[in-house]
């Protein structure tokens, strides 16, 4: 039987078809001469993969480039996989249904540790050897990018090329490389390894001394970079539904825990004008109900009130919703919030339940800020807060848990003295602290598994003595194995592939999670995890440190020593700290 | 109100009803017209459409009725064509001035089955003209002639899906039959009378087009 006919039957019996069916307005022409042919890949399910704007974005750069043909792929759900597997068909892109392995490379988004799984499930289902070693050069150069590069190392070994940064530019270029050396894989992966921003495991052998050897890639100039004004717009209902503004890379704050804060440094900011036009065109690309603003604290963009006044009049006339993400406590303003259509619930995340602990990770909100903030939703008639924690925080002890049961009663104390009645609805939500590379926590412990599950106990029950608050806390095995993950090095590339191949796939859902197997795994490869969850010294030479990233060591082991005094710094706005980040690209601090 | 008549054909087969009601709206926002909105607290676009079927059809005759102040049919197709994602085409459109309600008067949809080989049409021939041709699944089975085999299942009161047909089409003659093999061609509906839906669409319209 015809291969489409065979694939248009096993549709029709697996959940949500329209996940592989493709046909979506907006996708490019596909009529280039002799291209060369890539595919941008997401791991995890189109639902998921559809709401990332970094797969929006490479696809478009790489459509856009007169000899490049791009498509996608996203991890098939179990049902589907296992369809695959019986009927002996080899996963396809969305688009013309070409088999992975057949195209000239293909480039996975690396966003999430608890996805790794899906790498080696995405490329046992293509039928693609998984290490980079055991590949020849009829199989396609294997790229990864995305936030996880900022420690590649545990994930190094099954790709050829690991772009770390932005890979908007850097995609660019080797996909110029990959048409000048069709074929000659070696010869490609050399010229891309002298790429800025490109990491080659097989030519970049890392030194014990910590030198380093790949620079993070980083766009320079933002204003002008490539932007995918006619996106794609998804036949199915995906979790983000939305076209999304990008106003400014990087982040004024400067929490101590945050790894996107210091990823995406030095902070480049998008005019107000070039964002309006973006705005009006993407509002008639894709005819969707709401448009986001995005970026990593939508508050400290510098010029909001000039934004906002302009984009508001053509949202308004569109009938088009505007969401804001990411509203910082101490940038929430009255404006702001008269702004931001109602959508039922307000989230903030104040992240530790006391100063001190604030202070420490200098998460710069104060009391004042929270209970304003939160005065002011429940004048405007918000009824729902939400609000996040995280457990197992440097320094925590149980003075500090209570500290978040403090903010809650006072949160409902505001409620009633705002509204005169007590039916606000308090959402607790934690997850467990993961150090992660590249912050200055890096060095810091990851709690035992059985402090997280007293803190858990302890929190729950000191909340279940409030009325109308709901608690929900992550499970712990997961920030566990975010831990290992996080920090680790090649020796749990293993790892991965040996989970894999007892059942582990689909790990970052809560259904398909089964953390037996990587316990397993991990034993079976010799790997004790104290290795990688324990405190670093500051003189250890860590698996990320032949990157640079701009940000320099002595800054990051600053602001470590500054946190276990519990002194905060300030946020980038109101003052420099000089942490080097801006070597790679002009950093925009307004007022400087 | 302007009705129109499109096929869900290809890649969109697979999507839901409730995912093609987003999509339509959003092509006919691309397409930069501005549809009526609902009152109340969540205005939307007021769209219907006509009765769901089920994922994984073809079909060749689906309605959508979209409550617009626009006149001009012929350049609605010509903005609205290019904004649909490719598997959906239309092939006519009516203006009227009140909802067709079609999915209340929806009675019986015809399906086709094609590219059958000479020994099921004679079978099914043969099956037509025996004892059995008032018992399911037989009784649905219109003609079986030149590859094709015709069948018209009803909606409404006694809905019969059409992957319910196949079950008992295949148990019968011992065949291998799925939904995909099926094309919906027509909607028929029961208002004084039995009558295809675009016959009753062109005599209550204003304008007809057909493309």
């Amino acid at each position: 039987m015809d291969i489409n006919k065979k694939i248009d039957q096993i549709l029709i019996t697996v959940d949500k078809p329209a996940r592989y069916a493709g046909g979506e307005f907006g996708l490019p022409k596909f009529d280039k001469k002799n291209p060369i042919k890539a595919c941008m890949i997401f791991p995890d399910i189109y639902e998921i993969g559809m709401s990332n704007l970094g797969i929006r974005i490479l696809y478009d750069v790489l459509n856009k480039k007169p000899r490049v043909e791009c498509e996608r792929c996203f991890a098939p759900w179990t049902d589907m996989g296992e369809k695959l597997k019986k009927e002996n068909i080899e996963l396809f892109s969305i688009e013309r249904r070409t088999p992975l392995k057949e195209f000239d490379f293909l480039g996975f988004s690396m966003q999430y540790e608890l996805l790794y799984s899906n790498l080696i499930y995405i490329l046992d289902l293509a039928n693609i050897p998984y290490y980079a070693k055991d590949r020849d050069d009829s199989f396609p150069i294997i790229i990864a990018g995305g936030p996880c590069t900022a420690n590649p190392e545990p994930f190094a070994d099954f790709f050829d090329l690991i772009c770390i940064g932005e890979g908007e530019e850097v995609i660019s270029q080797i996909a110029d490389i990959i048409l000048e050396k069709r074929g000659d894989k070696k010869s490609i992966i050399e010229k891309c390894s002298n790429i800025k921003g490109v990491y080659a495991p097989s030519i970049h052998t890392i030194r014990k001394n910590g030198e380093k050897l790949v620079t993070k890639a980083v766009v320079q100039d933002f204003n002008n970079i490539s932007f995918p004004e006619n996106p794609i717009v998804p036949n199915l209902g995906v979790v983000h539904d939305r076209p999304v503004l990008e106003l400014f890379r990087g982040c004024y704050s400067n929490c101590r825990f945050c790894q996107a804060s210091f990823f995406y440094r030095p902070i480049r900011v998008k005019s107000s004008d070039i964002l309006k036009k973006q705005a009006e065109e993407l509002i008639k690309s894709t005819g969707c109900e709401e448009l986001s603003l995005s970026s990593l604290s939508t508050g400290d963009y510098p010029f909001l009130t000039e934004l906002l006044n302009d984009i508001i009049p053509i949202v308004d006339k569109n009938k088009v919703k505007l969401q804001l993400p990411s509203l910082r406590l101490d940038s929430f303003t009255e404006e702001l919030m008269s702004n931001t259509r109602m959508t039922g619930s307000l989230t903030f995340a104040p992240e530790a339940g006391t100063q001190r602990l604030r202070d420490v990770i200098n998460k710069n909100i104060t009391e004042e800020d929270i209970e304003k903030t939160l005065r002011l939703a429940f004048k405007k008639g918000y009824r729902n807060v939400k609000l996040y924690f995280m457990i197992g925080l440097p320094t925590e002890t149980d003075e500090d848990l209570l500290g978040i049961v403090d903010i809650v009663k006072r949160a409902k104390m505001a409620y009633f003295e705002e509204t005169n009645r007590r039916d606000v609805n308090v959402s607790v939500s934690t997850s467990v602290f993961v150090p992660k590379p590249l912050t200055p926590f890096q060095w810091a412990p990851q709690i035992s598994r059985e402090e997280m599950k007293r803190k858990h106990i302890f929190l729950r029950d000191e909340l279940g003595k409030q009325r109308g608050v709901r608690f929900s806390w992550s499970d712990e095995r997961v920030s566990y194995l975010e831990a290992i993950f996080a920090r680790g090095d090649k020796r749990l590339s293993e790892v991965i592939v040996k989970a894999y191949e007892e059942g582990a796939v689909f790990d970052s859902w809560t259904e398909k999670f089964a953390f037996y197997l990587w316990e397993k795994a991990l034993r079976d490869c010799g790997i004790n995890a104290l290795e990688y969850t324990r405190e670093y010294g500051l003189e250890e030479i860590l698996p990320w440190s032949f990157i640079d990233f701009g940000v320099s060591d002595n800054y990051l082991k600053s602001e470590y020593k500054k946190a276990y005094l519990g002194e905060s710094s300030k946020g980038c706005k109101i003052e420099c700290y000089g942490c080097g980040a801006s070597k790679l690209a002009k950093c925009y601090t307004p007022g400087k | 109100m302007i009705t129109v008549k499109f096929s869900k054909i290809g890649a969109t087969r697979y999507m839901s009803h409730l995912d093609l009601q987003t999509v339509i709206i959003r092509s006919i926002k691309r397409a930069g017209f501005v549809p009526n909105y609902s009152q109340g607290h969540n205005p939307h676009p007021i769209l219907k459409m006509s009765p769901a079927i089920p994922v994984g059809i073809n079909s060749e005759a689906e309605y959508f009725t979209i409550d617009i102040d626009f006149d001009d049919l012929s350049i609605f197709n010509e903005k609205l064509s290019k904004n649909l994602p490719s598997d959906l085409v239309c092939s006519k459109f009516w203006k009227t001035t009140t909802n067709p309600k079609l999915t209340k008067y929806a009675s019986q949809t015809e399906y086709k089955l094609e590219d059958i080989d000479e020994d099921e049409i004679n079978m099914i021939r043969g099956a037509i003209n025996s004892d059995i041709s008032q018992e399911m699944p037989v009784k649905h089975i219109d003609s079986a002639f030149n590859g094709v085999i015709k069948v018209t299942l009803p909606i409404g009161n006694k809905t019969i899906r059409l992957d319910r047909f196949l079950e008992e089409y295949n148990r019968l003659f011992d065949k291998n039959h799925v939904i995909t093999d099926a094309k919906k061609v027509s909607l028929i509906l029961e208002t004084s009378r039995i009558i295809n839906a675009d016959a009753y669409l062109s005599e209550i319209a204003l304008t007809t087009l057909s493309v």
